[in-house]
C-alpha cells in the first residue's frame, strides 16, 4: 500500500513556526513552571533548566522535525518507515501517550475558560466571585470554591467545550486552521503576557519577586533531585518527544529547515517560560499578605491536582489589587489561549495518525473528538483520575524521548545526520558532533532520568509505608508499569492490523539507504520521494 | 535587587530572548534570500 503526501500544509515557514510555539507552550509555561522553580531553589533551578534545553529539549526537537519531514506521516507511520514494522509499537506507544494526555489535557483546558468566563463576568460586574476572595481567608474560599467545582458537572461542560473548540479549528485542516489560529493565538499570548508582565514589574515590592526569581545559590546545584527536575520540566514543558513536532514536520514544504526552526522552537518556549516568570514571581511577592511567607506559603503550595498557584492564589492576589480584575482577565486569557494551541496540536497528531490509516479529515476529527471527551469524562469527574493519568502519561513523554533517540540510533546515527537532519532547505547544517550526542548524550540523559524516576518512586513509597507494588494507587511506579504494559500488549495482539493500515508492503527508509549505499551513492530526497 | 541577581537576570534574558530574537532574524534573512520558487 503507497501513502499518499498530505494535501493540505504549512504554507509558509511562519506558519510553521508559530504553530511550534503554540503547540510547545502551553500551560507547563505559565502553570508548572513557577511552582517547579520555587520548590527547587528560584533562581538556582534556571541553570540546570536552562542546560537541558540544550542538551535533551532542542535535540530532540530537531530528530522529530528531521522524522517528519522525511516520513511525511504521523507517530506510527514514521516509526515503521524510518526503521520497518518491527518498530511500529514505538510510534504507538508516542502516539498514545500524547493523546491520553490530550484527553485530561482537555479538562485542564475547560478548567482554564470557566476561569476566564469568571474573570470576564467579574470584569464587567456579572458575577462577583473575586469578592469573596478578600480578606484573611481568601485562600481558603478560593480552594473551597475550586473543590466546588470541580465536584461537580461543570468540569464536563468545559471540557466538552474544549474538545470541541480544538477540534473546530483542526477539521479546517492544517492551513486554513491549524496555521491560521496559530497565527492569532501565539501572538496574543505573548501580547498579554508582555501587558501583565509591566503591570506586575509595576506593583511596589515587585523587585523582591525579581531577586527571588533570579539569585543563585550555588551550594544548591550540587542536589540531584534540582537537576532532575530540571530536566523533567524542560523535557515536559517544550513537548519535545511527545511526537507533536513530528506531526506538525509531517506537513511542513519539502524544501524546508529542520535545525534552525528546532532551535526557534525551543528558545521560544523557554522564553515564554521566563516572561510567565515576570508575571508571577513579582506580583506574588508584592501581593503576599504581610503574615504569609511568598514562597512556602503561596509558591510552593501545590493544592489539590497542582493547581494552587493558578486556579487559588492568583485570584486570591489580584482580588486586593488595583486593576485586580483587569489582571485576573489577562492571567486566565494568557493560560487559555496556551492551553488550546497546545490542545490544537494534541488533536492533530490523532487526526494525522487517523488519515495514515485511510480516515477522511472530517471522520478522523470526529473520531478524535470523541475519544477525548470519552476518555476525558473520569478525569473530569475526579480530580484522582485525572491526576493518575498526569502522573502516568508524563512519565510515559520520557520513554517518548527515549524511544525516538533509540529509533535514530538503530537507523543510525551519521546516517540520520547526513540525510534527515542535513536535508535540503536547511539554514543550518549540524556536524558531526550531533551524532554522537545523538548516540550517547540524549540516551544517557533518558536512562539516568527513568532510573532516578525509578528508585525514587519506590523509596518514597517505602518510607511512607504504603505498598509500591500496588497498581490501583494515584501515583507509584506500579500504576505507571500496569498501563505502560497494557499499551504495549495492545500494540502486540494489534500487530498485524497496524502493519497494514500504517506500513502496507514499504519499505523503511533504513533499507532504502542500505540498498543505495551498498549500490554506490546515497539517496537523494527526490529518489526517497 | 542585589548585583548577583541583576547580572543572572541579564545572562538569562540575553540567552534566551535574546538568542531567540537572533535566530529569528537569521530564520528571516535565510527566508528572504532563498529563491522564490523555494518559498
Amino acid at each position: 500500500m503507497t501513502r499518499s503526501a498530505p494535501i493540505d500544509g504549512f504554507t509558509s515557514r511562519w506558519g510553521l513556526i508559530v504553530a511550534s510555539l503554540g503547540m510547545a507552550i502551553g500551560t507547563g509555561n505559565i502553570w508548572r513552571f513557577p511552582r517547579i522553580v520555587a520548590q527547587n531553589g528560584g533562581g538556582s533551578f534556571l541553570v540546570p533548566w536552562l542546560i537541558f534545553l540544550f542538551s535533551w529539549s532542542i535535540p530532540l526537537i530537531i530528530l522529530e522535525f528531521s522524522l517528519g519531514k522525511a516520513a511525511r506521516r504521523g507517530t506510527i507511520g514514521s516509526f515503521g518507515r524510518l526503521n520497518g514494522r518491527n518498530w511500529l509499537w514505538m510510534g504507538v506507544f508516542v502516539g498514545a501517550c500524547a493523546l491520553l494526555i490530550f484527553c485530561y489535557y482537555a479538562v485542564v483546558t475547560g478548567w482554564c475558560f470557566r476561569y476566564t468566563l469568571v474573570a470576564v463576568g467579574d470584569l464587567f460586574g456579572i458575577t462577583s466571585a473575586m469578592d469573596s476572595l478578600s480578606g484573611q481567608d481568601g485562600a481558603v474560599r478560593a480552594e473551597e470554591a475550586f473543590v466546588g467545582f470541580t465536584h461537580g458537572l461543570g468540569p464536563l461542560l468545559f471540557h466538552g467545550i474544549a474538545v470541541a473548540a480544538a477540534c473546530l479549528v483542526v477539521g479546517r485542516g492544517v492551513a486554513r486552521g491549524v496555521e491560521r489560529a496559530s497565527k492569532i493565538l501565539v501572538p496574543t499570548l505573548f501580547g498579554i503576557l508582555l501587558l501583565a508582565a509591566v503591570r506586575s514589574l509595576t506593583l511596589p515590592g515587585a523587585s523582591a519577586g525579581l531577586q527571588y526569581l533570579f539569585e543563585v545559590d550555588l551550594s544548591l546545584l550540587m542536589s540531584h533531585e534540582i537537576w532532575i527536575q530540571a530536566l523533567t520540566q524542560s523535557a515536559w514543558s517544550t513537548g519535545a518527544g511527545w511526537g507533536l513536532v513530528l506531526t506538525y514536520a509531517s506537513y511542513m514544504r519539502r524544501r524546508e529547515d529542520v535545525v534552525l526552526n528546532s532551535v526557534l522552537t525551543g528558545l521560544g518556549n523557554n522564553s515564554a517560560s521566563l516572561l510567565v516568570g515576570f508575571v508571577v514571581f513579582p506580583a506574588v511577592f508584592a501581593l503576599a499578605p504581610a503574615t504569609m511567607d511568598p514562597v512556602k506559603d503561596i509558591l510552593q503550595n501545590s493544592g489539590p491536582a497542582s493547581t494552587g498557584i493558578s486556579f487559588i492564589w492568583i485570584p486570591v492576589l489580584f482580588a486586593d489589587m488595583p486593576l485586580g480584575s483587569v489582571f485576573n482577565v489577562l492571567f486566565f486569557l494568557a493560560l487559555s489561549v496556551a492551553a488550546l494551541s497546545s490542545l490544537i496540536a494534541m488533536v492533530q497528531l490523532g487526526v494525522r495518525v487517523l488519515q495514515d490509516a485511510g480516515v477522511g479529515r472530517r471522520a478522523a476529527t470526529l473520531g478524535v473528538a470523541a475519544l477525548g471527551i470519552v476518555v476525558g469524562v473520569p478525569s473530569a469527574l475526579s480530580t484522582d483520575f485525572f491526576s493518575n493519568q498526569d502522573w502516568v502519561w508524563s512519565v510515559g513523554l520520557l520513554f517518548c524521548g527515549l524511544f525516538l533517540a533509540i529509533a535514530a540510533i538503530r537507523f543510525g546515527v551519521e546516517r540520520f545526520r547526513t540525510h534527515l537532519v542535513n536535508s535540503e532547505g536547511n539554514d543550518l547544517s549540524l556536524g558531526k558532533w550531533f551524532s554522537s550526542f545523538t548516540l550517547i548524550v540524549i540516551p544517557l540523559q533518558g536512562i539516568l532520568l527513568v532510573c532516578w524516576w525509578t528508585v525514587g518512586s519506590i523509596l518514597d513509597d517505602l518510607e511512607a509505608g504504603v505498598p509500591w507494588w500496588n497498581p490501583f494507587r494515584t501515583y507509584g511506579l506500579a500504576t505507571c508499569i500496569a498501563q505502560f504494559a497494557l499499551l504495549v500488549g495492545l500494540c502486540l495482539v494489534f500487530r498485524r492490523p497496524l502493519i497494514r493500515w500504517f506500513l502496507g508492503d514499504e519499505r523503511s527508509l533504513r533499507e532504502e539507504l542500505a540498498d543505495s549505499e551498498s549500490t554506490g551513492g546515497p539517496l537523494t530526497e527526490g529518489e526517497r520521494e | 535587587m542585589s548585583g548577583g541577581a541583576i547580572l543572572t537576570m541579564i545572562v538569562f534574558v540575553s540567552i534566551l530572548w535574546g538568542g531567540f530574537g537572533l535566530a529569528l532574524v537569521f530564520a528571516i534573512r535565510a527566508e528572504r534570500d532563498k529563491p522564490s520558487s523555494e518559498t
